[in-house]
């Protein structure tokens, strides 16, 4: 059994060829092509409906698909729940926090894909667990109940659940909309510090562009189902396709560290007093 | 720089130990069923089942029973005083109506649990879900139209019913997720409602057409555990105890469906499979209870939610302990029923009922509206 957040089976790329995704006639996802490379990061981006969520929630299984989606090229699609669990795993943009549940076991939950169907986990799952809530610094909230963390600690203890499944894949639906600016730099640099580390292959759905071009080696972005850019940050974020796409005007500068950053470009202001 | 540094919290200690020394030691999950709960469900219903056995209209003295009942152990021999007219009522009714109960309470609590796991939903109950109506309907056509329960290899009367139970659950679920938009809890019970008025009043009109007396339907809608010998006892015990088996393994599965459908996918569970298996299983088990001792309604309800109360949230504890407590429950309720106004008996369901509704009121306003 590897260790908390090593994937058991060592690191993945994650290859998706022609995904649809369709609602009751809606099409979520049209035909979407992308590679992550093994132990890269790709941040996901797009204007609200552009089918972020929905590409995700495909990889997962959570939502049916056509197309091909693949890790190391085994087919994820056809397979069981239970395998792709053990190539992929989630951090949902919001969790279901089931009443009472206490970290512990919700963290264990992260093992189910390693049990056999009616089985019980095995004092080498519950070290896994402890491991997970040692290196997230969540050992103090053991037994607590989830419900009553806050904001920024329930975060992590569901990105220790994801992590606890030890897959080489790790995906993220927004990891930092509902944090503020302090937790969000802490989960970001918590979990490019894991992806060195374990050489995680990440896939993240990001609001923010800034951190998207700050910690993303790679940008995707999505519109309407489609991609509309692949590239890195530079290529990607421009002054016109923001406004294309997101309907916003920004100045795209340099930062000190050589990093993009995305600055709202306001109309002239009012006068004041 | 660290990985692992938390900004500090007011509360946390920040050396990782567990600081709750009312918690389980640390690395063992929380929703483990604890020793203690399950010797005190044994306990219940060792308690119940004597309890159960010595009362009634003619009250066996205690000493005499509990040495009756250790007698048949084998390599046990103790005489236990008792009459032979006593002896007879012991064996011939009271401990087959006591084991009746227990069966069919530790089934109509299980499945009670089960279809609260799988349809995410606390009001679900094999009576308020419409299965238990279905189930009667089942049992009455093959009672009224079928083969008698003496002949052939296999009683086709639980199968009946577990047909019935099969049409009932099917019926309430597409009604629910027909009705648009809403997808409360209160949704699919108010379907369930809607099917189960439904199936019985097709019973009790195939009774009344078929029935000489009113009485033998009244008993039926109102469920009975009144029993001679040990036939309906032998006829349900093979599905109740294969049904009680499969919801019982399903409990960690039961827990991870708690985070929802989509999640649960995501973390390697055939959703939609687990639910067949849990709602075929279950309806098996509460169509055999039906099919013999009619429609007791509210044990699905009152035992699981009692044990959340008092051992805790997970299925781990909720489905076992809900089958021990389950069968106490229906027994300390026929004792009601028989006690109550003797030497007339109470309906049982009369009982469930009168305590079911307000605590079913409870549950709806402290949980109803999510």
């Amino acid at each position: 059994m590897g260790r908390a957040g090593h994937p058991v089976d060592g690191p993945a790329e994650l290859a998706l060829a022609q995904v649809h995704v369709a609602y009751g006639g809606h099409v979520a996802v049209d035909g979407v092509t992308l590679r992550v490379r093994t132990g890269s990061w790709t941040a996901l981006i797009g204007p609200n409906g552009a089918g972020k969520t929905s590409l995700l929630h495909a990889v997962t299984g959570a939502v049916p698909a056509t197309g091909a989606v693949t890790v190391n090229d085994a087919d994820l699609l056809g397979a069981h729940p239970r395998r792709r669990a053990r190539h992929v795993a989630l951090v949902p943009q919001r969790p279901v926090i089931p009443e009472a549940m206490t970290v512990y076991d919700y963290v264990l939950l992260g093992r189910t894909a390693h049990l056999s169907y009616l089985a019980v986990e095995s004092a080498a799952d519950l070290a896994v667990v402890s491991d997970v809530l040692e290196r997230l610094g969540l050992g103090a909230f053991t037994h607590r109940s989830v419900q009553s963390l806050s904001g920024g600690e329930q975060q992590r203890v569901v990105l220790a659940r994801a992590l606890a499944q030890q897959t080489p894949v790790l995906l993220l639906d927004e990891p930092t909309s509902a944090l503020d600016i302090g937790h969000r730099q802490h989960v970001l640099e918590l979990v490019d510090g894991l992806r060195r580390e374990c050489d995680l292959t990440v896939l993240a759905a990001m609001h923010d562009l800034t951190l998207a071009a700050q910690y993303a080696d790679r940008l995707v972005l999505l519109d309407g189902g489609r991609i509309a850019a692949d590239g890195t940050p530079a290529d990607v974020l421009t002054r016109r396709r923001i406004v294309d796409h997101f309907d916003a005007d920004v100045h795209v500068i340099t930062a000190p560290d050589g990093g993009l950053a995305l600055i709202p470009a306001r109309r002239a202001r009012p006068e004041h007093g | 720089m660290s990985l692992t540094a938390p900004r500090a919290t007011a509360t946390g200690s920040g050396d990782g130990a567990g600081v709750d020394d009312r918690s389980p030691p640390p690395g063992r999950p929380a929703g483990r069923l604890r020793a203690g709960w399950l010797v005190a469900g044994v306990v219940a219903v060792v308690a119940a089942a004597v309890a159960g056995i010595a009362l009634g209209p003619v009250d066996l003295p205690l000493a005499g029973v509990v040495l009756e009942l250790l007698d048949r152990l084998p390599l046990v021999d103790l005489p236990s005083g008792l009459s032979d007219r006593d002896v007879a009522i012991l064996w011939q009714l009271r401990v087959p109506r006591v084991s009746l109960g227990l069966l069919v309470g530790a089934m109509l609590a299980t499945a009670g649990a089960g279809y609260q796991g799988v349809f995410r939903n606390p009001l679900a109950d094999p009576f308020l879900l419409g299965i238990a109506a279905g189930a009667g309907v089942g049992a009455t056509l093959a009672i009224v139209y079928g083969a008698s329960t003496s002949g052939g290899v296999i009683d086709p009367l639980p199968l009946a019913a577990f047909a019935g139970a099969l049409l009932g659950v099917a019926a309430t679920y597409a009604l629910s997720r027909s009705v648009t938009g809403d997808r409360s809890a209160v949704s699919l019970i108010l379907a369930g409602v809607a099917v189960a008025a439904f199936f019985t009043a097709i019973q009790t009109f195939v009774q009344m057409r078929n029935a000489d007396s009113i009485r033998r339907v009244y008993a039926w809608l109102f469920g009975s555990l009144a029993t001679t010998g040990w036939h309906d006892v032998a006829l349900i015990l093979p599905y109740v105890g294969a049904s009680a088996l499969v919801l019982v393994a399903h409990r960690r599965l039961l827990d991870v469906l708690g985070v929802g459908d989509r999640e649960a996918v995501a973390l390697g569970v055939p959703v939609t499979r687990v639910r067949v298996v849990v709602v075929i299983a279950a309806s098996l088990g509460t169509a055999a209870a039906v099919a013999v001792s009619g429609l007791i309604g509210f044990v699905g309800i009152i035992v699981p939610h009692t044990v959340r109360l008092l051992a805790g949230w997970s299925y781990r504890s909720v489905l076992p302990l809900s089958l021990l407590f389950g069968g106490a429950f229906m027994v300390a309720t026929d004792l009601i029923a028989r006690l109550a106004l003797a030497p007339a008996e109470v309906p049982i369901g009369v009982v469930t009922a009168f305590l079911g509704a307000p605590f079913f009121v409870v549950v709806l306003r402290h949980r109803g509206g999510s």
